[in-house]
């Protein structure tokens, strides 16, 4: 499928840099299976053939709305999805090493570059054991520091994310969600990670903790030189913080750009829609709304054509019957989009 | 470092309260839990402490006294062939605990390993473990326990007598029972474990810990059996007086420790046999099915005090 090749390739222009991670023609399917044998009746199809890039410091934007498969992408480029449960196919390149490719104790060893921050700041720590603990285990089971000098460098996290080190011997009840979250933010620290990919990290939380712990990041990645794969739904959150951003619609990627572009001059109705979503502080407020039609299509039976095409304003006959490729819009070669009718 | 300021307070006045002591001072707070407590102790107490008596008075005859009711020389009163109830009944008490205890031991170990295993490894392992569940849950557990006697007492008194212990035979029939009762109870614990276990894999704090590079036995054994204990607390809190159930059937059927050893069961079956329409025999059934129902009773108020002082849900 040709628009399964990164636009570089396709344009045979090398890349500038050496990205930090490529994704390359990532799928994820969940097997939906029935019936007493267990029979594969059909497939989920949550991520659809997603090429990604991300760069050394740079953060990525993934937007999407519920159930388009961005949680799912990510958990796929950490190799979190237990074996068996999904058919993945595609590579994730982390500094040219493809993560599917390598064995258990190498991957084991590649974990430590690539660190995940949750949404969901009650579930992502351990309620029996102590903050000191939970920070510390990242280097217990890679052995980075002698086990002595773990409580000093736990310490050191803890102060990194704005706390005293007296509150390793606390347990998680006793922290509110964004101090939670920035415990979980410590301990995808510990290993000194290259990549940290942040699932919604702030949708959880009230809207003056959320710019408290997007400042943190921000501090942190100039900081410690940090790339972000930053997956959210709100794209005003993702606008602020990404370099680029990713636009997913039902499995697919559909459109990126560099952040400003991308807001400024969006090609694809669907990002059209989704920006036209974000509230603006101005009372004469003249921009009219696109409100989308219909609901999202299932990913177990999706539409032919453009995935988007049921939705679309401008959709056309072509647009019901052929898949759009990634094209160039705009004249920008940073910018691509999925759309027939757009230029 | 960084030049945040972070306006939240860091320091906490109260001191760290870990999610146990949280547990046992609710625990403590609740009246049916600490009489539960007291009740048991009592019987504890009582049942162990008086073991250097009761291990050389428990069978010993006296003909002369036989059937006599309850008085300053027997506080129970006397059996058949003239032993002192009282003996019989603290002695039979602390085996009786004893199988309860030891059962619900076996009990959880083998639930919780099934259970855990099953759950993680999920797919076919699961199927194939879950499936041999389905079927000892289809066979009744007395015919169980009755073909493990049949298979093993001969073999552990053997070896008993090998080693040089007394009471070989009764030892053997106990450590059956309790191996038996244990080897049968664990099924409902292991499917308890397993749906538990299920759920606390897919939390974001153990795919943290796979993203960390956690092997297997670093995720069972510190993410997720310290979440599982609150559920294998109070069952096995509720195994206990089930299994000392079984045991006092098994024993008042005959097919469970054989007399002269006593337990609560056999004392109550002797009992039973020991009436007859001339004289009534009160205190032969009365102290051991009493013993059975305060013990079973206070146990019971324990586990669903654990329960509640335990139940996530609460927290």
């Amino acid at each position: 499928m040709e628009l399964n090749t990164l636009p570089e390739q396709r344009l045979g222009k090398e890349p500038a840099q050496t990205p930090l991670l490529e994704v390359r023609d990532l799928s994820v399917a969940f097997p939906i299976r029935s019936g007493l044998l267990q029979t594969v009746t059909g497939r989920i199809a949550a991520v659809n053939h997603i090429s990604l890039r991300i760069n050394p410091g740079e953060t990525l934007g993934l937007v999407g709305e519920s159930g388009c498969g961005k949680t799912t992408a990510g958990r796929a480029i950490l190799r979190l999805i237990p074996h068996g449960i999904a058919e993945i196919s595609g590579q994730v390149l982390f500094e040219s090493t493809d993560i599917y490719a390598v064995h258990a104790a190498r991957l084991r060893a590649m974990r430590r570059h690539i660190q995940v921050i949750f949404q969901d700041p009650v579930g992502s720590l351990n309620p029996r054991m102590t903050v000191g603990a939970m920070i510390g285990e990242p280097l217990l089971v890679h052995r980075l520091v002698p086990k002595a000098d773990i409580p000093a460098r736990v310490v050191e996290l803890l102060q990194k994310v704005g706390f005293t080190g007296d509150v390793m011997n606390r347990y998680p009840h006793e922290f509110s969600g964004g101090q939670r979250q920035r415990i979980g933010i410590a301990r995808a620290l510990a290993l000194n990670p290259r990549l940290i990919v942040c699932d919604e990290p702030v949708s959880a939380l009230d809207v003056s903790i959320q710019a408290q712990v997007l400042n943190l990041l921000s501090d942190l990645q100039s900081e410690m030189g940090l790339s972000y794969l930053f997956i959210a739904h709100n794209l005003a959150v993702v606008e602020h913080f990404s370099d680029r951003i990713a636009v997913m619609y039902l499995g697919r990627i559909v459109e990126t750009a560099e952040a400003r572009t991308l807001t400024r001059d969006p090609k694809h109705p669907y990002t059209q829609a989704l920006l036209s979503a974000v509230p603006k502080p101005e009372v004469n407020r003249t921009d009219h709304r696109i409100v989308l039609q219909g609901e999202v299509p299932s990913p177990a039976n999706p539409p032919s054509g453009c995935p988007f095409h049921p939705r679309c304003p401008i959709a056309t006959e072509r647009c019901k019957r052929e898949m759009p490729p990634m094209e160039i819009k705009g004249g920008d070669p940073a910018h691509y989009a999925a759309c027939w009718e757009t230029s | 470092m960084t030049s945040m300021e972070l306006p939240i307070s860091h320091r906490m006045i109260a001191p760290a309260r870990s999610p146990l002591r949280l547990a046992v001072d609710r625990f403590l707070a609740n009246r049916l839990a600490v009489l539960g407590l007291v009740g048991l102790s009592f019987f504890v107490i009582a049942c162990y402490g008086s073991l250097p008596w009761t291990l050389h008075t428990f069978n010993q005859q006296n003909l002369s006294e036989a059937l006599h009711g309850p008085s300053w020389r027997h506080w129970m009163g006397t059996d058949t062939l003239g032993r002192d109830l009282l003996s019989r009944f603290l002695l039979g008490g602390a085996i009786s605990l004893l199988i309860g205890v030891f059962s619900a031991i076996v009990a959880v170990s083998i639930g919780l390993t099934v259970g855990m295993v099953s759950g993680y490894v999920g797919g076919r392992v699961d199927a194939l473990l879950m499936r041999g569940v389905d079927v000892l849950y289809g066979l009744p557990y007395i015919l169980l326990v009755i073909l493990l006697r049949v298979a093993l007492v001969g073999r552990i008194s053997h070896f008993f007598t090998g080693i040089g212990l007394p009471q070989s035979q009764g030892l053997a029939g106990i450590v059956v029972l309790l191996v038996g009762i244990g080897g049968v109870s664990w099924l409902t614990m292991a499917r308890v474990i397993r749906s538990q276990t299920m759920s606390l894999v897919n939390q974001p704090y153990v795919e943290a810990a796979r993203a960390t590079g956690a092997g297997p036995s670093r995720i069972l054994l510190r993410h997720i059996l310290p979440n599982l204990i609150g559920s294998v607390a109070v069952y096995a809190a509720l195994t206990v007086p089930n299994a000392i159930l079984a045991e006092s059937f098994l024993s008042f059927l005959g097919l469970g420790v054989q007399p002269p050893v006593p337990t609560w069961g056999n004392l109550a079956a002797a009992g039973v046999e020991a009436i007859n329409p001339i004289h009534t025999q009160w205190w032969l059934i009365t102290w051991p099915c009493a013993g059975l129902t305060l013990a079973l009773l206070c146990l019971n108020f324990l586990g669903d005090a654990l329960r509640d002082a335990l139940d996530v849900r609460t927290r």
